[in-house]
């Protein structure tokens, strides 16, 4: 196949940090084939994993206990699930909330009796359990009631539930989290960091989703059989794939983001790599066309379907569209972009000047679509398990000129401005989330987080020039062990090129949804629903094979998910 | 109670911020109480000890222009030296002694508050250094004690594990080792960890308290930031 030829390294085509690591560009990010779900259904599909239910006990009003067990080829995995009576005043979807609708542990093997009568004391408690190293993840979720009693009350009385019902929420349940990696006891990642299932960021937990995404299914037909045994139906296979997980995210994932340079450069420059390798092709062959046209078509129909309430949202979804008709016209059947060489390259550099940034980024993930070959591989290496070193021999000099060569971003905020430092970050006592204050208003700034990597880089900067060139950073740190974790810092960004969210995060034009967006586009998700610009809704494996389904030879075609089209329904 | 590695890290990361230390020494103090868990060679009350020495004054840091020379000790004079001030410092030169006018010289710190504590910053140093760091003291009752760090890996040259625990101050010399040990007695493997750590509640109570520290109330203002708020959950 021609289609490996390339006109230019990929490095050359690669797009600079200082363009992709803007929060603008990093809150238009979309999914792509490197996105973790999108990674682990393929493993799952390509080894063969199976799901089984092996127990459910779950009464009349759906509560109860069930069990769902994953076989790799390698070990087991398993979901315990616990349904409860939440009382309506404990609804709610904050984090801080204490009772949930259901609650989750991904259990490392199949748990014994044993194991589930433990779980069943600490799991429900969530953040207030304590757990041990046999469990990997702890969720919880509560019912969409928009949603899960429509599904129940149409199955119950042998009707499909209204797909545009379905289209509209997306889900009949939303987790409020999902924790891992040691948390309140559970099993560090350097336990099962070698094992190449869960090797990649984030797929316990994203295969904890699937599982209560598959929970959730079952559980709505449970509740509708035990309500009509007799008339009841199952859900339409078509309206349970267009079914995924909501979540709402929040404040909590942006500090994330800012401490853990060397994992976030991984992630973008895993993309940045793909896409360079695509815009470096040489020609675009005609089934590579075809299938680019196909997910285009596929894509415009997503977009047309993506309504949101927020004004600036709906604004950037109408330039989509907009954007999505010009590729559409740009890419048809003769079109003279295929005429020339580099034909991907041509069509990203006109989008560049035609399209929106959130079009760009949406034509990233189209042009990686069509070559898995070229693309999947890079997503094998996106975790991080050691740890930078710090080399206290380079010398001051040394320092300095990493700093103003890869920082110069960071050196350019002008802090006299209040406003560029208008937020501060802190823990709050509620539950030790993470929240963003006003400086000037609000209480707490003596105890902010210090995340405010261009603050902290300009007096690095400024202490840096005040000692002899020649001076080691082991002598200089001893003067200024106050820099130690930004001069660290700095030794890892000099390393890493996309370490850096290149904008001044407690600036009052920091919008901390942009940071959401770019890390929840790495994990897959879909539909991205902004309630203000410090949080967002946000759909999990929507279109996503079901678990009979993994098997099949097109189980990694579900992005850009469109709502079924299915027969006239009974809906109630 | 169970605790895992990454609580331990995070947790006595954020109890050294609180107790007034730069955020980049609690990112030390963290590693190296991750490691000496994850060993199962001494105790995380050793570093709660280190945490109630600067939080309640009786350890402090050091003369930096004495220190570059490879002389720390404790500044003001007659408090204890703080280990969690001192030895990422400590670790620093030594490594770093090759590209200096140091040589293999020896490092000496004056009546160190916990001395575990630089025996594991030096181990976690060690990691990715292609030479060893020695640390040696005299743990009162215990004896001397001498143990190298190579590459991640602990040998104890002199004295016995439970010499480690040993509560006393004491001087501690360091120096630059060019050869691996023979014989490495206790090996931390960062990539396999034991099940589980267990520590008594009253220790990592005292750890967690200094953490809160750094918490901030909640006001209805914050609580209107949260992921969540101001919408009626009819979701």
């Amino acid at each position: 196949m021609t289609a490996q030829a390339l006109t230019v390294t990929p490095e050359a085509k690669m797009r600079p940090p200082a363009e992709v690591m803007r929060l603008a560009r990093m809150g238009a990010s979309f999914q792509t084939r490197i996105s973790f779900m999108r990674r682990l259904i393929r493993r799952m599909h390509r080894e063969r994993w199976r799901i089984e239910r092996t127990r459910f006990d779950l009464d009349d009003e759906g509560y109860g206990t069930a069990l769902y067990v994953v076989t790799t080829p390698e070990r087991c995995y398993s979901l315990v699930c616990f349904a409860h009576y939440l009382e309506p005043e404990h609804r709610t979807d904050r984090v801080i909330a204490e009772a949930w609708d259901a609650t989750f542990s991904l259990f490392d093997g199949v748990p014994t009796d044993a194991d589930i009568d433990r779980l069943a004391k600490q799991t429900p408690k969530q953040e207030a359990g304590r757990f041990q190293a046999s469990e990997l993840v702890m969720s919880r979720a509560n019912k969409s009631l928009r949603l899960f009693g429509r599904v129940v009350d149409s199955l119950a009385q042998g009707g499909q539930p209204d797909p545009d019902a379905i289209d509209a929420v997306g889900y009949l349940m939303r987790t409020t989290a999902v924790y891992a990696n040691g948390k309140f006891g559970m099993a560090d990642r350097t336990r099962y960091a070698d094992r190449p299932e869960l090797a990649p960021p984030y797929q316990a937990e994203m295969l904890t989703v699937y599982l209560i995404r598959g929970f959730t299914l079952d559980l709505v037909e449970h509740l509708a059989r035990r309500r009509a045994p007799d008339r009841a139906v199952t859900l339409d296979r078509r309206l349970k794939r267009h079914l995924g997980i909501g979540n709402a995210t929040g404040l909590g994932m942006a500090p994330f983001l800012v401490s853990h340079p060397v994992l976030i450069h991984n992630w973008f420059h895993a993309r940045e790599t793909a896409l360079a390798k695509v815009r470096s092709l040489e020609v675009a062959t005609p089934d590579r066309r075809v299938r680019f046209r196909a997910l285009l078509a596929q894509a415009e129909r997503h977009v047309a379907e993506w309504n949101v309430d927020d004004e600036l949202q709906t604004a950037r979804i109408a330039a989509l569209r907009e954007g999505l008709r010009l590729l559409t016209e740009w890419t048809a059947e003769g079109s003279e972009i295929f005429q020339g060489p580099a034909p991907w390259d041509a069509l990203y550099r006109r989008a560049e000047g035609a399209v929106s940034i959130e079009g760009q980024e949406l034509l990233v993930s189209l042009l990686l679509e069509p070559y898995p070959e070229l693309i999947d591989e890079l997503g094998e290496a996106l975790q991080v398990d050691r740890e930078e070193a710090f080399d206290p021999s380079m010398t001051v000099a040394e320092m300095r000129a990493i700093v103003d060569r890869h920082y110069a971003w960071a050196l350019a905020v002008d802090f006299g401005d209040p406003r560029e430092s208008q937020y501060f970050w802190y823990y709050s006592t509620e539950k030790i989330e993470p929240r963003r204050g006003a400086r000037r208003d609000e209480p707490g700034a003596e105890k902010e987080m210090q995340i405010a990597v261009a603050r902290d880089v300009q007096a690095l900067r400024v202490a840096l020039g005040e000692r002899p060139g020649d001076e080691i950073m082991a002598a200089f740190l001893m003067r200024h062990a106050e820099l130690r974790h930004v001069a660290r810092r700095v030794q890892i960004g000099a390393r890493y090129a996309y370490a850096e969210i290149q904008d001044n995060i407690i600036a009052a034009s920091c919008s901390p949804i942009d940071i959401l967006r770019g890390k929840l586009a790495f994990f897959g998700v879909s539909k991205f629903d902004p309630k203000s610009d410090l949080w967002t809704r946000i759909t999990m494996y929507q279109g996503a094979p079901l678990d009979d389904e993994l098997d099949r030879g097109d189980a990694d075609d579900w992005c850009f998910p469109v709502k079924p089209v299915i027969e006239p329904c009974t809906s109630h | 109670m169970h605790v895992s590695l990454s609580e331990i890290q995070t947790t006595v990361c954020k109890a050294a911020v609180a107790v007034g230390l730069p955020l980049g020494l609690g990112e030390d103090a963290g590693r190296a109480a991750r490691w000496m868990m994850a060993s199962g060679v001494g105790s995380l009350a050793a570093f709660v000890d280190a945490l109630d020495a600067l939080d309640k004054g009786r350890s402090t840091g050091f003369d930096a222009d004495r220190a570059i020379a490879g002389d720390f000790g404790p500044k003001p004079a007659g408090r204890l030296l703080s280990a969690l001030r001192a030895g990422p410092s400590a670790c620093d030169l030594v490594a770093s002694a090759p590209s200096t006018d140091l040589g293999y010289g020896r490092i000496t710190l004056t009546d160190v508050d916990v001395p575990i504590v630089i025996l594991f910053e030096a181990l976690v140093a060690s990691a990715d250094m292609d030479k060893g760091q020695c640390v040696a003291w005299n743990a009162g009752r215990g004896g001397a004690i001498e143990a190298v760090c190579w590459r991640g890996s602990l040998a104890l040259i002199k004295g016995a594990p439970e010499d480690l625990l040993a509560t006393d101050s004491a001087k501690i010399t360091m120096h630059l080792v060019a050869r691996k040990p023979r014989g490495l007695a206790i090996t931390v493997d960062r990539r396999i960890q034991r099940d589980a750590v267990e520590i008594d509640e009253a220790t990592w109570r005292r750890v967690t308290t200094y953490g809160d520290r750094l918490l901030v109330e909640a006001t209805e203002t914050s609580r209107l930031t949260g992921a969540g708020a101001g919408v009626i959950d009819t979701d």
